[in-house]
């Protein structure tokens, strides 16, 4: 839980300052943030999944 | 054609506000009138680098080291985007100590290191925008 959580924080620091930068509008910065953040869990889940899998 | 000139003059220079964005994370943008930004951008690093200390993650001098070697000088270069805060903590010392022992302490690295670069993001940012190749 506390790699998910600490995943999840760093996402949300990421998506804040590119939703910042990436876009003009407040709305544009918020929905393009938020994206962001889905996508970052989003292949974050995938990928810890993905290299769960592999037999190493 | 007289105003216009003075509004040129007036601006500051590109590289400048790039220079006072890597040396303050957010302040080129507020500089230029983009407080919100400049706010949300340095804060973010801010907050991210203070998370990376408290996980005990530590930062890079600009030189190689035993245990990860060459790598170190690319550690250290992220590390460098985190501009006058970097320079201070390393001539006082503070947060160059390795805590691996501490769980987190290699999320805590990350965040040391995406911190800088987020910087250096904004700083490209802040010139964009002084540059006049961004609205």
């Amino acid at each position: 839980m506390r790699h998910f959580l600490l995943m999840a924080a760093f996402a949300a620091l990421v998506a804040v300052a590119f939703g910042s930068i990436g876009r003009e509008t407040t709305r544009a910065s918020v929905v393009y943030g938020l994206k962001i953040f889905a996508e970052f869990i989003a292949i974050g889940l995938a990928l810890a999944w993905v290299l769960y899998l592999i037999p190493l | 054609m007289t105003s216009e000139v003075a509004r040129t003059n007036a601006a500051p220079q590109p590289w400048l506000v790039g220079a006072i964005s890597w040396a303050v994370p957010g302040m080129g943008h507020v500089w230029l009138g983009r407080s919100t930004r400049g706010l949300f951008i340095g804060g973010t690093v801010i907050l991210m680098f203070l998370s990376g200390l408290w996980l005990g993650g530590h930062l890079h001098g600009l030189h190689n080291t035993p245990e990860i070697g060459m790598l170190a000088y690319v550690y250290g270069f992220c590390n460098l985007g985190l501009g006058l805060i970097y320079l201070v903590c390393l001539f006082a010392n503070v947060g160059l100590a390795d805590q691996a022992a501490l769980a987190t302490a290699e999320y805590g690295n990350i965040f040391l290191i995406v911190a800088g670069l987020l910087n250096y993001l904004s700083m490209l940012d802040a010139f964009d925008i002084a540059a006049g190749r961004k609205a």
